[in-house]
């Protein structure tokens, strides 16, 4: 068996991730002897690097195996102890702690959610204990709380639960959240001065807010919400039904920070540097050095982040055109993420959907493609270049739909099938409104009583992708309603789906 | 020489240009119809009422509780208007003072009318905090009033009759400012949240003779000698049994009502017996929770309704 060194990278990182998919399945009582996965791989280790002058023919099995063990294990480190020393130990009781918020808050049209790191917790009245570990708290929209606020909290923690078909618990843990309040006591603290790494994120966060408030004094609802989100990773304020006749056109993914919008980000810069006449490469380097400053100037939020390093491999299919080399890539970033952070696998779904979606572009988009020329070329009418550009947009996103079809029906129990429609009468407005939406606000500081003139261009974009959105999905089988989906039925659909690739590949 | 083609974009695009002037120019001379129109916009369980004067004035009465506040408004003002001239706060519950909060971080308010009730919920105080912030002239109502909004337009402040500053008020609600909108022969009235108390001190009580009784002579407004006949009603308090009487709606003697009201709220609002109520007396009822909101249009002597659904 002769593996080159590249399959060998390749197979050990996918072994690495069925690993983790596999412990996140096992019941915990399997997972708690990390120490013993950590011996295990420790002793693979041995035998590989005893063997290594024996040019063993099962050498690679070997590593494969090591790696999954090394899943097993990285996801098994990821659960949460529960020790007097960590503030979910404390669940189900009425607890008064001091804590610190760690996160941007979360506001929302009637309530706001804030992530607070636990540093003390009274026990009784003369003695409190250090602990740490996270605590999701709701409250009221005023008095209004930020980023680094000291506060002393008095509440009944609760362990987060299931919500029907949602796996709420499993989302927060994703998080490093298993402590939940709601409506607490709380008394702000004086603030202790914050480190300086703390210092810059808060200022930071500052100018973010300060870009919102421009945005919201320009537009009007829904359409700053929906700008919002596009461009800043602000989803709270969005209206349900917003959101919900986003789902059904289909067009999800231009609202949420995905890899998408950030591609496009990118794709723009790139071209305006090619236009001034820099190399590919300078493009391609600085257009990612201008997405880290944007992740950055958002409060590099875990999705933008995530988004960030798929859109940059996004960039680099297009840009190197070499599809198939990427898939190393894709997948070595796929265990890069999940090394930070094992739970994202399977509980979180934006994971998944772009994972999959680049997955998509990668392997399926070529043979859509193909098949599409092919008509193309048969029919001299589809010759004109806006036609040629409008089945392209229609060929990608069917193509991505393929892999993550599965994935939206079990967790969102709907299925677009007006979706390539309502993309293509979209998607081609999104570069003109991730510019003019970002230089509104900027106009509109220094002459703020013009803002909705400055704004006037992106709100008018704006509100037809509304109203697109808004009636489109009133058509006749715009979406299906899926309510249940057997999990085999998703297993049989990737099983195919991957051999159909592989036939076609080998083809 | 110029090709075909070229001349084709050239005579085009002078076409659009002066398409697009006439457009300009026929927006800026067309005057509207002189029309008023009262908005009662769908804020699910609260109040709020845009009013639209034939003289180009935005008056805001509550804002519900903040939740939809910001996406009923667009729907009844233009984009490029985001000015507030008067913005009127009943009282400081939160489902009248939430959407005001919302209203001021958005919109430019000129001038605020409040009774100056005391209060303690963070919302109110939010609010307190952002008309100070913003330096929003902030009006004190201590005594019934008139306000001249054209001239034949006037806005009627009928409650509270005296000045309720820095007092605190066991029954929030019955703090309610009271107001009738008067175009030449309609007539509006707007009762916040004031229950029966307040209806039975405006309305005029059958068994008291407001000419025999001299006390009275000199307080005109209080028991009897009020006029609260109206076209339309905006019922007290999301149409509760509390507010919304016999004998008041006697005195007002109404065309239409409107409640606002959200669906499945948990006060059971609004009230059986008050819809009932309505039927006995002939009122027409518009509720936000069934017909979503209701704008009412009058050019001073007709009354026309149209509703989202």
């Amino acid at each position: 068996m002769n593996l080159t060194k590249s399959k060998i990278f390749l197979w050990s990182c996918i072994f690495f991730i069925i690993g983790i998919a596999v412990a996140s399945f096992l019941p915990a009582k399997f997972l708690c002897y990390d120490l013993w996965f950590f011996g295990m791989i420790v002793g693979l280790i041995v035998i590989i690097f005893l063997k290594r002058r024996e040019r063993f023919q099962t050498a690679p099995y070997v590593l494969f195996f090591t790696f999954f063990i090394f899943g097993i294990w990285r996801y098994s480190v990821s659960l949460p102890p529960n020790t007097p020393d960590k503030i979910w130990h404390y669940n189900g009781q009425n607890v008064e702690f001091t804590g610190v918020v760690n996160r941007e808050p979360d506001l929302r049209v009637d309530k706001v959610k804030l992530m607070v790191g636990a540093r003390y917790i009274e026990i009784n009245s003369n003695l409190s204990l250090p602990v740490n570990g996270n605590v999701l708290i709701t409250v009221p929209l005023y008095p209004s709380y930020n980023y680094g606020d000291t506060l002393k909290i008095k509440c009944e923690l609760k362990a987060p639960e299931q919500i029907d078909d949602f796996y709420y618990d499993r989302y927060l843990a994703m998080q490093n959240i298993y402590s939940t309040c709601y409506n607490p006591q709380i008394t702000p603290l004086s603030n202790p001065p914050l480190g300086k790494g703390r210092e810059l994120y808060s200022k930071i966060l500052q100018l973010k807010s300060q870009l919102a408030d421009a945005m919201s004094a320009g537009l009007l609802e829904p359409e700053n919400s929906l700008l919002q989100g596009m461009i800043l990773n602000n989803r709270g304020e969005l209206p349900e039904e917003l959101k919900n006749a986003f789902a059904q056109a289909g067009i999800t993914h231009i609202i949420a920070i995905s890899g998408m919008n950030i591609a496009i980000i990118c794709v723009i810069i790139i071209n305006f540097f090619i236009a001034i006449g820099v190399s590919r490469r300078a493009g391609l380097c600085f257009s990612a050095l201008i997405l880290g400053a944007y992740l950055v100037l958002i409060g590099w939020p875990a999705s933008a982040v995530r988004a960030g390093i798929m859109a940059f491999i996004a960039m680099l299919a297009i840009f190197l055109g070499r599809l198939n080399k990427l898939t190393t890539a894709l997948v070595f970033a796929g265990v890069l993420m999940l090394l930070i952070n094992p739970k994202m696998l399977r509980d979180d779904v934006g994971f998944q959907l772009s994972f999959l979606a680049l997955l998509s572009i990668i392997y399926v988009y070529p043979i859509f493609k193909e098949f599409a020329e092919k008509i193309i070329k048969s029919e001299t009418r589809f010759a004109s270049s806006i036609l040629k550009g409008a089945i392209d947009i229609i060929i990608l996103t069917l193509a991505a739909q393929v892999l993550t079809l599965p994935i939206i029906v079990l967790n969102f129990h709907q299925v677009s099938l007006i979706a390539p429609l309502v993309n293509v009468l979209v998607l081609f407005l999104l570069p003109f409104i991730m510019v003019s939406g970002l230089i509104a606000p900027v106009l509109s500081l220094f002459l703020p009583a013009w803002a909705w003139l400055w704004f006037a261009p992106t709100y008018f974009t704006l509100k037809y992708m509304v109203w697109v959105a808004d009636n489109f999905v009133k058509l006749p089988l715009a979406y299906l309603e899926v309510e249940y989906v057997w999990l085999g039925w998703v297993i049989l659909f990737y099983a195919v789906a991957g051999w159909g690739i592989w036939w076609y590949n080998k083809r | 020489m110029l090709k075909i083609k070229e001349k084709f974009l050239i005579y085009s695009i002078i076409i659009l240009v002066i398409a697009s002037l006439t457009l300009v120019v026929f927006l800026y001379a067309y005057c509207p119809p002189e029309q008023l129109k009262v908005n009662f916009l769908d804020v699910g369980q609260g109040d709020s009422i845009l009013i639209k004067t034939p003289y180009g004035q935005n008056i805001l009465i509550d804002g519900g509780d903040g939740k939809k506040i910001l996406q009923e408004l667009p729907k009844f003002m233009p984009f490029y208007d985001r000015t507030i001239d008067l913005m009127i706060l009943t009282h400081p519950h939160d489902d009248h003072v939430g959407g005001l909060v919302k209203v001021l971080q958005r919109y430019k308010v000129k001038k605020i009318l409040y009774t100056g009730v005391v209060h303690t919920s963070p919302m109110y105080l939010e609010w307190l905090a952002a008309v100070r912030r913003k330096n929003i002239p902030l009006v004190i109502i201590d005594r019934p009033q008139t306000i001249a909004l054209g001239a034949d337009l006037r806005l009627e402040i009928l409650y509270p009759l005296e000045s309720l500053l820095n007092k605190e008020v066991e029954n929030l609600n019955n703090s309610s400012i009271v107001t009738k909108l008067i175009y030449k022969e309609n007539k509006f009235l707007f009762m916040g949240d004031a229950e029966g108390e307040i209806e039975n001190d405006l309305a005029p009580s059958p068994f008291q003779d407001p000419s025999t009784s001299a006390s009275l002579q000199h307080l005109p407004l209080v028991r009897g000698g009020l006029d609260l006949s109206a076209d339309v009603l905006k019922a007290g308090h999301h149409g509760s049994d509390t507010s919304n009487s016999e004998k008041f709606l006697e005195a007002v003697k109404p065309k239409y009502a409107i409640i606002q009201v959200g669906a499945d709220n948990d006060f059971g609002h609004p009230s059986l017996r008050v819809l009932k109520r309505f039927e006995r007396v002939g009122v027409e009822i518009f509720r936000n929770d069934l017909n979503g909101w209701v704008q009412v249009i009058s050019d001073g002597y007709n009354i026309k309704i149209n509703k989202e659904k």
